[in-house]
């Protein structure tokens, strides 16, 4: 005979409304979802690499992408137009000598920083050096939007283990992890905010608009100019970009599928080369921020640079590990 | 070099408590931006590149600052010439159809940039129109002045 039944009165009320134990149920499934997407561990040769890049990024911009900046020490004093954040904190108007000091201390900061010669110390000072030398670059009426995810990437940099080396794929860091998430999302938001702000400052018509006809008379190359003469094909490029920026948070989730995450990112990187190759517009600290999804732990110079002498010397010295009798010949022929 | 297990550095859960809170105001405060904020919020300036809609038939323009200088040669300032970018002159043009005479520091731009060269004496904003129809352009032009000054000569 069956067992007595329970009376029904609990079991229609755990449909209803879940009890704690199905909470208990779902919480280490939610916990391990925070975890995996905003901890996973990343090996410190990432942290390595990436502080590497940043400082190549600080040493290039201001001479091959953006010399102008440099030459903001020449403005009267009238020209500068304070950002929010430069009429809240007590920043003085840019004059020749700010400008250059701050150049100099950013440059300075950046060198250490890169080799990991105190990293945290010297990449808070690069930090602070940085944001007001984009103090210096927005505040004379015109703001840049590239920049958000390369200055995420400088501050979290900050935060990250001092003792990190490149190719160090043993040391798993798990505040490194957080740090790149953070500066992820900021890459992602670049791309899916801006999506809002064209339905916000272009309407939803933004994509059957003429904005891309008015960029490339603007800044057209070989490579655009004949689409002038094809609107149609301009207008399907519009949406095929908002289609695309609104599909960007996708990246974030596929964290467990690698292969996917790196054919993404990869595709992005396309899509930045066909921007530049049309209107010369490149978002190159973005481009470097977007670095930290890529597996660059693997990345070991001493190793690659051992393997590269090796290699030279074995072509001079006979390899005791090759047994191959083909390369004893070849080794004698040539000595 | 043999490869060990690999050591995992661990945030205790009140630091993760903090540093999601971390990521999750950053991410708010770069959202709600998007929505209600100015380029004026910098660092948290709306993504509004290229966001403008720009109309398939009408005028679109291109601005330049043109001056004349002591000896009377006419020419376009560039940005290497001043320091100050197209972009900018665009961003701050109300300032300067209100009030011209502010024009005069772009001048002084110009004069700490190049010390040794003519002074400047008047400065103009131009905007040279393109008609678009239907997305195509027709080949209409126009040019328009749209503020002019002339400018006294550098500050001793």
């Amino acid at each position: 005979m069956s067992a007595p039944h329970p009376s029904p009165r609990p079991a229609a009320r755990s449909a209803r409304f879940p009890g704690p134990e199905a909470l208990r149920a779902t919480l280490p499934s939610l916990s391990r979802g925070v975890n995996g997407f905003f901890f996973t561990p990343v090996a410190l040769g990432r942290v390595a690499a990436m502080r590497f890049l940043a400082g190549v990024y600080i040493w290039l911009e201001w001479w091959a992408y953006k010399p102008f900046i440099i030459q903001h020490r020449f403005l009267p004093e009238d020209l500068y137009q304070p950002l929010l954040i430069g009429r809240i904190l007590p920043i003085p108007a840019p004059n020749y000598w700010i400008v250059v000091t701050t150049f100099v201390v950013m440059l300075a900061a950046a060198l250490p920083m890169m080799f990991g010669y105190r990293p945290k110390l010297f990449g808070w000072i690069l930090f602070v050096a940085y944001f007001e030398w984009m103090l210096i670059y927005n505040s004379y009426g015109k703001v840049d939007h590239a920049n958000f995810g390369f200055m995420v990437l400088l501050l979290a940099l900050c935060m990250m283990p001092s003792k990190a080396k490149w190719g160090d794929r043993e040391t798993l860091s798990e505040r490194a992890g957080w740090g790149f998430n953070m500066v992820q999302i900021a890459v992602v938001c670049t791309y899916f905010l801006s999506t809002w702000a064209k339905f916000r400052y272009g309407g939803f018509e933004w994509a059957n608009s003429g904005v891309f006809t008015w960029a490339i008379i603007r800044r057209g190359t070989i490579f655009s100019d004949w689409m002038l003469d094809f609107p149609w094909i301009l207008i399907a490029a519009q949406w095929g970009m908002i289609c695309f920026e609104l599909l960007t948070p996708i990246v974030l989730f596929t964290y467990k599928w690698k292969r996917i995450q790196y054919a993404i990112i990869a595709f992005f990187y396309c899509f930045h080369i066909a921007v530049f190759a049309g209107i010369t517009i490149s978002f190159l600290p973005h481009l470097f921020a977007m670095a930290c999804f890529l597996p660059l732990e693997r990345v070991d110079p001493k190793a690659l640079a051992r393997k590269a002498k090796a290699k030279l010397k074995g072509r001079k010295d006979i390899p005791p590990q090759r047994g191959s009798h083909e390369d004893a010949r070849e080794v004698e022929s040539s000595a | 070099m043999s490869v060990d297990e690999p050591q995992v550095s661990k945030v205790r859960p009140v630091g993760k408590a903090v540093r999601v809170a971390i990521t999750m105001a950053v991410l708010a405060l770069v959202t709600a931006t998007t929505f209600w904020g100015a380029d004026d919020f910098f660092p948290f300036a709306p993504f509004k590149m290229y966001s403008f809609s720009k109309e398939l038939d009408g005028w679109t323009g291109s601005t330049r600052v043109e001056v004349v200088n002591a000896e009377g040669v006419r020419f376009s300032l560039t940005e290497s010439a001043t320091g100050f970018r197209r972009a900018e002159v665009e961003g701050q043009k109300s300032r300067f159809v209100e009030d011209p005479p502010l024009l005069c520091y772009i001048a002084e731009a110009y004069e700490n940039t190049n010390p040794d060269k003519p002074e400047i004496v008047t400065v103009e904003i131009i905007e040279r129109q393109f008609e678009l129809k239907d997305g195509y352009q027709t080949g209409e032009v126009v040019e328009v002045v749209e503020a002019a000054t002339t400018c006294e000569g550098a500050d001793q």
